[in-house]
């Protein structure tokens, strides 16, 4: 199952000692010189720095960088391919058929999508968000009047998201899955998000990308329930909607 | 020596009139740096008003619609009226100087620049002035949120042509000090013995005139575009925007960089009493970060499904190599020095660590799983202000306080100068570490209002008290200023045993600058004369004739 929270931690853990270590060691060199160099008036002896440059300093200290930058950006790029290629088996059996990505996903990593079992399509409008499930004929709408949008979502499977705006650059957006992406106008996204704790995300979905006069309320909640409760709730939206 | 000097000419007449149509670089240089510099003190205003409304969850200070306009007009301010104004300002005083020139290239184009940027400055707050507001669609104006329908009215417009303005001001500055330090170099000032600021203005002003005209481009049509033709809502126009947009957009974070970052260059050079360390390395690194600028653009569209997320993820974190270049150079200048620790050298360390938390956590923001997260988040606000508020605000007052006493023959007050420091490096603290925590949790950016829920009161609290800080710092800076102005000691030509050449004149320089350009043998020319005749002094030999207006 894709789990971008889990590659994100990765990389988190990656880069974070790395950029705290690099500034605690340079701005402990800017005060250490600061102060030891510090002029100390005129009976002051000690050696000055003789050379104006130092080609073999300068060029190891380029190397180290190099490196630093290299091993970073070969540890992205590996996370970035485990983002789509670390899926268990039986996704691919499941009860959706498998879904290809479109062009834009594999302009965007250069792998093809993961194959998924549930495909919802979002569209999103100033300032509300709609929630369509095709293959199931339900629909997540806002009632209108501020109420929020909530998207359902079964755990422990690959949803397939294909995505649209009726106006402007919005952003899909789950912070605590660590994930965005923009919808256009007149363009379909897709992505696919794998959800791995059942339960009401307290802090939901918000649009990320600025869209006008209420962009700040234009959230949506996230509703992640064991695929068997899943499916109960999808029986239930079906009633409602033959009602 | 420096009492050979010509007494300043009769300038003393109508001086408004005369400096607002003056073609003396150091008149064209104040008035860029003065127009920019209440640019800043505005957008700074701008900023405390969205802090105070973001001090707390619901609205209190002001309407959604109010907000929108507010945060939009404080980044384009600090851009487009701010940022590259001011480097670019700093460039039109000081390039001649440095090079040994009696002037600019096409001052009149210069001033003509000054001319637009006012135009521009007034054109966009007069958008407040009109009914729907000013322009309220970001300092990025995305289409189509930013075309007729998704933002309609005068005050959007006014921002349009604002910008094209202000685009088109910074494009004849660029080539006004790009072609004055190719044609008007003294004598033996080579290309590789210009100074580092100098060296950074010739980059600023290439990447000015490689990427400015992409944004010139993005304004016309959009432009043409709230006037009833379609050009951006074809399929792929937004993302066609975008490219022009970030073609322009990120170039323009290195050009309101570079030259503040050399500032504190000079200013560690001098106050440590020894030639910058590792020039040529220092300028090519500088050279290949110009280079680079122009292939990153696409990290600012990691999210939008259409460009190579790899590709430029590496591009932009192969910037670690040159911007770890510049640090080495830095803190190679202050090994073994003298240093004496002035304002101008704090700010200088202040930048270097300040703008690091900036540069350490663009590289984050660099990795595409990490920036999935971070993008148009509170993380992201405080990466970009950490590069923009420690790079070119610190380093601004590095600068500053260094040529301060070029530009009026008198010396700031260092005591306020050091309250200064202290109290703005506290304030960059405590604003904007707390947003690197809300964005990680998930805060976007761009709202006036946050759910109470989140649990983000304390944090934005927190950050307000540092805005409020920071006001605190520069109301310091402000009373320094016009204290110095009027009651500073008088200066003296080369208060900090200056290395470059802009020292071996009167303060202020009289109006062709130089009544005799000292000769050019390295980088630091005034530091070589200086060295021979502490030379000559030890080996009891009699002191060479003093070479132009230096000691
Ligand atoms: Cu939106």
């Amino acid at each position: 199952m894709v789990d971008t929270r889990d590659t994100w931690q990765d990389l988190f853990n990656l880069y974070l000692p790395i950029g705290v270590g690099v500034f605690v060691v340079i701005t402990l060199l800017v005060v250490i010189f600061a102060v030891r160099y510090r002029d100390r008036g005129a009976e002051d002896d000690r050696p000055r720095r003789r050379r104006s440059h130092f080609t073999g300093a300068e060029g190891s200290y380029i190397l180290l960088l190099a490196l630093i930058a290299a091993m970073l950006v070969y540890f992205t790029f590996t996370e970035m391919g485990d983002d789509r290629a670390n899926l268990p088996a039986e996704a691919s059996t499941g009860t959706g058929e498998l879904k290809q990505g479109g062009a834009d996903e594999e302009g965007q990593d250069g792998i093809q999508a993961p194959p998924a079992e549930l495909e919802i399509q979002v569209t999103a409008a100033r300032w509300t968000w709609r929630f369509d499930y095709p293959e199931l004929g339900i629909t997540q709408a806002s009632g209108g009047g501020g109420e929020l949008t909530t998207l359902v979502v079964p755990t422990g499977v690959n949803v397939r998201f294909t995505m649209t705006s009726l106006d402007v650059i919005h952003s899909f957006y789950i912070p605590q899955l660590r994930f965005k992406r923009d919808a256009f106008p007149e363009r379909l996204t897709s992505f696919t998000l794998g959800f791995t704790e059942p339960g009401d995300y307290p802090k939901g979905g918000f649009c990320a990308e600025f869209c006008g006069l209420r962009h700040a309320a234009m959230l949506f909640r996230v509703s992640a329930m064991e695929p068997e409760r899943f499916r109960a709730w999808v029986t239930q939206r079906q009633l409602e909607a033959r009602g | 020596m420096s009492a050979t000097l010509p007494p300043p000419a009769v300038r003393r007449g109508p001086r408004l009139l005369g400096i607002l149509s003056s073609t003396d670089h150091k008149h064209l240089g104040l008035l860029v740096c003065g127009g920019a510099f209440v640019f800043f003190c505005l957008g700074g205003l701008l900023a405390l008003l969205m802090r105070s409304e973001l001090a707390a969850p619901e609205l209190q200070v002001m309407s959604l619609n109010a907000y929108n306009q507010v945060f939009t007009i404080h980044g384009s301010t600090m851009f487009y009226l701010f940022g590259a104004p001011m480097a670019l300002g700093f460039g039109l005083y000081l390039v001649p100087l440095q090079i040994g020139a009696s002037g600019l290239r096409w001052p009149r184009l210069v001033l003509l620049g000054f001319w637009l940027f006012l135009g521009a400055g007034l054109l966009m707050y007069a958008g407040f002035l009109t009914q729907e507001g000013a322009g309220r669609a970001g300092w990025f104006a995305f289409d189509p949120l930013s075309d007729d329908v998704g933002t309609p009215g005068t005050g959007m417009d006014l921002w349009v042509i604002s910008v094209f303005l202000s685009v088109l001001a910074g494009m004849l500055w660029a080539a006004s000090i790009l072609a004055t330090i190719i044609r008007h170099r003294a004598p033996g000032m080579t290309m590789l013995r210009l100074p580092v600021f100098t060296w950074s203005m010739v980059v600023s002003s290439l990447m000015t005139l490689v990427a400015f005209p992409a944004l010139l481009l993005a304004m016309g049509l959009l432009f043409i575009e709230r006037h009833g033709l379609d050009v951006f809502t074809q399929p792929g126009g937004a993302i066609f925007y975008q490219h022009l947009f970030w073609f322009f957009g990120h170039p323009v974070v290195y050009i309101v960089f570079f030259p503040f970052l050399a500032a504190g260059s000079e200013a560690i050079a001098t106050s440590a009493g020894q030639r910058f360390f590792g020039y040529k390395l220092f300028v090519g690194s500088l050279l290949a970060f110009a280079a680079l600028s122009v292939s990153v653009w696409g990290h600012h569209m990691f999210v939008t499904s259409s460009v190579d997320n790899r590709f430029f993820s590496l591009t932009t974190t192969a910037i670690i190599v040159v911007a770890g270049v510049e640090y080495f150079d830095n803190l190679a200048t202050m090994f073994r020095g003298r240093i004496k620790l002035r304002a101008s050298f704090l700010f200088a360390c202040g930048f270097m660590i300040v703008f690091l938390i900036g540069g350490l956590s663009g590289i984050w923001v660099a990795s595409p799983p990490l920036d999935y997260n971070a993008h148009d988040t509170y993380s992201v606000v405080a990466h970009f202000h950490y590069t923009l508020f420690g790079g070119t605000v610190f380093g601004m007052f590095a600068g500053i306080y260094h040529w301060f006493p070029k530009v009026t023959g008198r010396l700031l007050d260092e005591r306020l100068g050091r309250w200064h420091f202290w109290l703005m490096l506290l304030g960059g603290l405590v604003t904007f570490i707390p947003q690197f925590f809300v964005g990680e949790q998930g805060m976007v950016r761009r709202i006036a209002d946050y759910p109470e829920t989140a649990g983000w009161t304390a944090l934005n609290a927190l950050s307000t008290v540092g805005a409020f800080i920071i006001l605190l710092s520069l109301l310091i800076f402000l009373a320094n200023l016009i204290r110095s102005l009027r009651l500073g000691k008088p200066s003296g030509p080369d208060p900090w045993d200056g290395h470059t050449l802009e020292w071996a004149t009167s303060s202020p320089p009289p109006r062709y600058n130089f009544p005799a350009v000292p000769p050019v043998r390295s980088y630091a020319p005034l530091l070589d004369l200086k060295e021979e005749a502490a030379e000559d002094e030890s080996s009891h030999r009699p002191v060479a004739s003093g070479e132009g207006g230096s000691q």
